[in-house]
């Protein structure tokens, strides 16, 4: 007798479902369309925050945070989310090329201003020997930091490997000795504190009263690095991702991404 | 199965490094669970309302410590000690310092499972003990741990099986080791032939500890 009110009520529920799904796919086009974004810490929440806040009529922008930089990717590609504003170009393409996804570039919103900031030294060269050098811990900011340093003739890397793709091991010579630490993007901050240099990203650097402009030792700015809204082939023309990028390339979203000291890419 | 032999041969000198990181965190947090965790466990055991040597200011305080270290988010717990691994060690970041965060995460855990353990020891065995006018030291150390000997080896070896899971986290603090390896070379670089090899490499150290556990334990089990 239990088995068969838990047999109707599991039916009756699954009817209601699928019902309540039907309904909801045959919505008319008048209502307001979702698009779900994802991002992961700021300014990247705040820019899609800034766009939901100006988004068009008819459209609804959802942030959807994720704490990790491949899910953004996967869930794109799954279909789960329209878009996401995590990454620049070129990191897509690798995802892209290694998991056969066909994500697009969209829209370029911000750039990434890096820089080298210490606590101690007012210029990379007075690195002493042995120096503790801090650098993040993701193959595509540590290719940036390392290229740095050998565009500033501290270290140099191996020749044959691509401008802005070098790990640790192509540093072909490192006259100071320098000790490279690696440590996740949101550790940065800490080890200004002990370092004699630090690589880090603007948003970041922001929050210890740095500047790229007053504080950094070295600075690059290269657009190929521009944080770049990304969708996928299927939707990239469709017009709720059209009003996505309208929306995140108002004057809202350059104010905002201004106020937190970075510089819009559109 | 060239793509997995590739990852491998390229990453090998990498992953044993990465299994010495490991070994390292591992090593030294383990020490501070039996030198730090025992003592603490068989103190909470003593000092609980009722026990052999009843305290409730002290057990309070101990009991507090250990609630809150097993509370905390390992990661922030590892971001809130920054100050005082500093202060100890001069930095934050690199495996010693890394594991400064784990050893605290050792002895809680372990504490608490000895407290457990030593909590089923059979109530008869201190009557015996005490009737035999042993005091606190003597039950602890000639009947309470002689008693519980298996059981404290077998809960040895489900937290360290524990704590090489916590250690995965400590990539963010340049500590390296297994789970960072697999993170960083294999899921981020969409490497995943390198990163399920990794995490076979950690299944095999997590069943030979396994193992290991179980026949210590069973070897001192005379009941």
């Amino acid at each position: 007798m239990k088995l068969r009110i838990v047999v109707a009520l599991a039916a009756a529920s699954i009817t209601l479902l699928t019902t309540g799904c039907t309904q909801a796919g045959n919505a008319p086009a008048a209502e307001t369309v979702t698009i779900k974004v994802a991002a992961t810490v700021t300014p990247m929440t705040d820019a899609v925050k800034a766009a939901a806040e100006v988004i068009g009529d008819g459209y609804k922008v959802q942030l959807v945070p994720v704490s990790d930089y491949v899910q953004p990717n996967v869930l794109l590609q799954q279909g789960e989310i329209d878009a996401n504003l995590v990454q620049f170009s070129g990191f897509m393409d690798e995802f892209n090329q290694k998991n056969d996804a066909t994500l697009v570039d969209v829209q370029p919103v911000y750039s990434t201003v890096v820089a080298f900031y210490s606590k101690t030294l007012s210029s990379l060269q007075k690195l002493p020997d042995g120096g503790k050098v801090v650098i993040p811990n993701d193959k595509a900011n540590a290719a940036r930091a390392l290229q740095m340093l050998a565009d500033s003739r501290i270290i140099t890397l191996d020749s044959q490997v691509k401008r802005f793709a070098a790990t640790l091991d192509d540093v072909t010579d490192n006259p100071r000795n320098l000790k490279f630490t690696q440590v996740d993007l949101l550790q940065l901050n800490t080890a200004y504190d002990e370092a004699d240099a630090v690589f880090n990203l603007p948003s970041f650097a922001r929050q210890l009263g740095l500047t790229p402009e007053n504080d950094g030792l070295a600075v690059e700015q290269d657009p190929q690095f521009a944080v770049t809204l990304v969708s996928r082939e299927d939707n990239a023309d469709s017009p709720e991702i059209a009003a996505l990028v309208k929306a995140m390339t108002s004057d809202h979203v350059r104010k905002t991404l201004e106020s937190l000291g970075v510089p819009a890419a559109f | 199965m060239n793509d997995l032999i590739d990852s491998l041969t390229g990453g090998a000198d990498k992953i044993g490094i990465a299994l010495a990181e490991t070994g390292y965190m591992l090593g030294f947090s383990l020490a501070a669970a039996i030198l730090l965790g025992l003592p603490l466990g068989v103190l909470i055991y003593l000092m609980r309302p009722g026990g052999v040597r009843a305290n409730r200011p002290l057990w309070t305080v101990a009991n507090l410590f250990v609630t809150i270290v097993r509370s905390f988010p390992f990661l922030l717990f590892v971001v809130f000690l920054i100050p005082l691994t500093r202060l100890i060690f001069g930095t934050t970041f690199g495996t010693t310092a890394a594991t400064f965060p784990l050893c605290f995460v050792g002895v809680a855990l372990y504490a608490r499972l000895v407290e457990q353990i030593l909590l089923e020891v059979p109530p008869g065995v201190i009557h015996a003990a005490r009737s035999m006018g042993a005091d606190a030291g003597q039950i602890v150390i000639h009947f309470l741990l002689v008693e519980a000997r298996p059981g404290l080896v077998y809960a040895l070896t489900s937290a360290a099986i524990s704590l090489i899971s916590y250690s995965t986290v400590l990539g963010i603090v340049g500590g390296g080791g297994l789970g960072d390896f697999a993170l960083r070379y294999g899921y981020q670089e969409y490497d995943y032939p390198l990163m399920y090899s990794t995490i076979v490499i950690v299944i095999i150290c997590v069943q030979l500890l396994q193992v290991a556990g179980e026949r210590v334990s069973a070897a001192l089990d005379k009941r």
